[in-house]
């Protein structure tokens, strides 16, 4: 007989090409039969240097490459670049570019989460809603290429404002869908919320209390799945939240299917804030403030006017010395830009806060002592994006 | 709590520990000494009335080359005054051949000169002595966000590290710090004690050099082709020449 008594540890390596991490995250296990002893996260496969690259580009040109961070929800990655830069210069943004920045912050938030629900579902074991998920954020994307022309990197919000109007097909299909949403919602919430499997997948695994969820920088849908109540659109209000009425879920619990719970709440909460943006935005006006620094003089250039367009374009647009943090809040969590500006046209520093990068570093403490076959819904439901973790 | 209640209280705790504070667009900084800065850290997460029990980030800054215009300015005055001096020999070797009619104007213009020269040098001291406020000692900043989930107030902590120095882990305060620690130490090169477990995790372990450094280049070094081509097999690849632009 085998003796029972000589247990051995053994090491697995999950990834960098697994497909449960969601990208390319490699995570070495140390395993105790079943049991999940150690983790010990390694990234860096897509390493870009995006903070070495900001500082020697304009805060411009920096743009296009803030979409490639959480390139599942790249329209919120936008708008919360242009808010710390906005911090930082002062600028003011009109009226209607307000309403237009919170109806697609709010598109983009319902779109990653949507991604985030048919993926996880697909990692658990149950593939019919991952085509009802994408079928959905399928009419999401074409409402965006409706308004920006594109359909993953949009780069559409601009500082003080955004690139273009907003069209009167983009407000008719943005009320079918409101129409329409919720009940096609019910459909992967009916097969998922109730079902006997899925909460045995997902009640009780991978819990992480109140203190420790604070402790190790949660934040986000994983932060108030630990009964925080904490939302950065809440209490750190910026645009026009505070003018609208919507609630924020959190639940104590602290387990897989209370972020599945949080995430879905929050679905519903994005779409009555759209339902009163639809009612509330004015019908005319800017959507750029035309005074921005950042904005091209309309009319066709003099000689001086050229000039200063071509200094504006090598040298970028000179901020006042110091430093500023903000931080938004996206879907996967808080998003931050910490920027020490010295007088120039090019950030000194740029650090970027990424919810990803805190979450992977946080997987240990989360699985500890469960099982190898909940780790799958575990980071799943941390729901991470590496494009964010390695910047 | 306001933030000059939290900087009073601090002053109050740690007196010269806390050198300075300064409030940017609402956020509030505060720069403390490195020697005190985990017993700082510490009583910001531990008194009851701040509470800071939640950190965004944590980072570093390399300082190397942050401009000083005063520094600048005091420089260019004192080179004002050397020219104007100069010039002065110059008109007053010129006033040894000179007629009377000239030298009179000669004698005006090297008065005036002089009236210049000491004005300028009273004002190159006053820029000196305000520009020794830019002045720093060591090259890098460790930076702190903190933020208190309960109080909901904010505060950003600062100390000035120097290469050698070495800094005390905050990840028995925060746990949150470890992750950004290693990044610290794998871009900037500054070291932490009490780490649970300090390693590169965004470069490969082998990596020579610390990129988010001033004075990594940004396009590569010359070294780094040879650096490629020892880990090759012989013969087998050729020099990747394309990796590095000039």
């Amino acid at each position: 007989m085998i003796g029972i008594e000589e247990t051995k540890r053994v090491r697995i390596n999950m990834g960098p090409q697994h497909p449960a991490t969601h990208g390319v995250g490699r995570f070495i296990l140390t395993l105790n039969g079943e049991i999940i002893e150690d983790v010990k996260p390694i990234c860096g496969y897509l390493h870009r240097g995006l903070e070495k690259l900001a500082e020697n580009m304009t805060y411009q040109q920096f743009m296009p490459i803030v979409d490639r961070l959480d390139y599942v929800a790249s329209m919120n990655n936008d708008l919360a670049y242009c808010l710390a830069i906005e911090k930082l210069l002062g600028m003011e943004v009109p009226e209607r570019a307000e309403y237009i920045r919170i109806l697609i912050a709010e598109l983009g938030r319902i779109a990653s989460h949507l991604i985030w629900l048919g993926t996880m579902a697909l990692d658990i074991g149950a593939m019919t809603p991952y085509f009802y998920t994408f079928r959905d954020r399928e009419t999401i994307y074409d409402m965006f290429e409706e308004i920006c022309g594109a359909r993953l990197m949009y780069n559409y919000v601009r500082m003080g404002g955004v690139s273009n109007d907003i069209t009167p097909k983009f407000m008719e299909m943005l009320k079918h869908f409101l129409d329409t949403f919720p009940k096609l919602m019910k459909e992967s919430d009916g097969l998922l919320t109730k079902n006997r499997i899925w909460m045995s997948r997902t009640k009780d695994v991978g819990v992480i209390n109140y203190d420790d969820a604070i402790s190790w920088g949660l934040s986000g849908p994983c932060l108030r799945g630990s009964g925080v109540n904490w939302d950065l659109r809440k209490n750190r209000p910026y645009g026009i939240y505070p003018s609208l009425d919507f609630d924020i879920p959190y639940l104590p619990e602290g387990d897989v299917y209370a972020r599945y719970l949080v995430r879905l709440e929050e679905i519903n909460q994005s779409v009555r804030i759209l339902r009163q943006c639809v009612e509330k935005i004015p019908s005319g006006g800017d959507y750029m403030n035309p005074e921005s620094p950042f904005v091209r003089p309309m009319k066709k250039p003099k000689e001086g006017i050229a000039l200063k367009d071509f200094v504006l374009q090598i040298r970028g647009v000179k901020a006042p010395a110091g430093e500023v943090y903000f931080g938004a809040e996206n879907p996967k969590g808080e998003l931050g830009f910490y920027i020490v500006s010295d007088g120039a046209g090019k950030p000194y520093r740029m650090k970027i806060r990424t919810p990803s990068f805190v979450h992977v570093f946080a997987l240990p403490v989360i699985v500890k002592g469960g099982l190898i076959a909940d780790i799958v819904s575990v980071i799943s439901s941390l729901d991470f994006v590496f494009g964010e973790v390695d910047r | 709590m306001k933030n000059d209640e939290i900087v009073g209280l601090l002053k109050g705790e740690f007196g010269e520990a806390v050198k300075a504070s300064a409030e940017l667009s609402g956020d509030l900084t505060v720069k403390v000494d490195l020697s005190k800065l985990h017993e700082i850290l510490q009583f910001l997460r531990s008194c009851p009335s701040l509470e800071f029990d939640y950190l965004p980030f944590m980072t570093a800054i390399d300082y190397s080359v942050y401009p000083k215009p005063k520094t600048k300015e005091a420089e260019a005055k004192l080179k004002e005054v050397k020219t104007k001096e100069e010039k002065i020999k110059e008109d007053e070797e010129k006033l040894t051949e000179a007629k009377e009619e000239e030298a009179e104007s000669l004698k005006e213009e090297i008065q005036k000169l002089k009236e210049e020269i000491v004005k300028a040098k009273e004002e190159a001291e006053k820029l000196k002595e305000e520009a020794k406020e830019e002045e720093r000692e060591k090259q890098f900043d460790v930076v702190y966000q903190l933020r208190s989930i309960k109080h909901s107030h904010d505060i950003r902590i600062k100390a000035e590290v120097g290469e050698e120095d070495i800094v005390e882990s905050a990840t028995d305060i925060w746990s949150s710090t470890g992750c950004d620690e290693c990044e610290i130490y794998d871009m900037f090169g500054i070291k932490f004690k009490n780490h649970p477990d300090l390693r590169r995790i965004l470069m490969p372990e082998d990596w020579v050099g610390h990129p988010y450094r001033k004075d990594y280049p940004l396009k590569g070094k010359e070294g780094d082709d040879e650096y490629l081509d020892t880990r090759l097999p012989e013969g087998q690849l050729k020099k990747p020449e394309h990796t590095r632009m000039p």
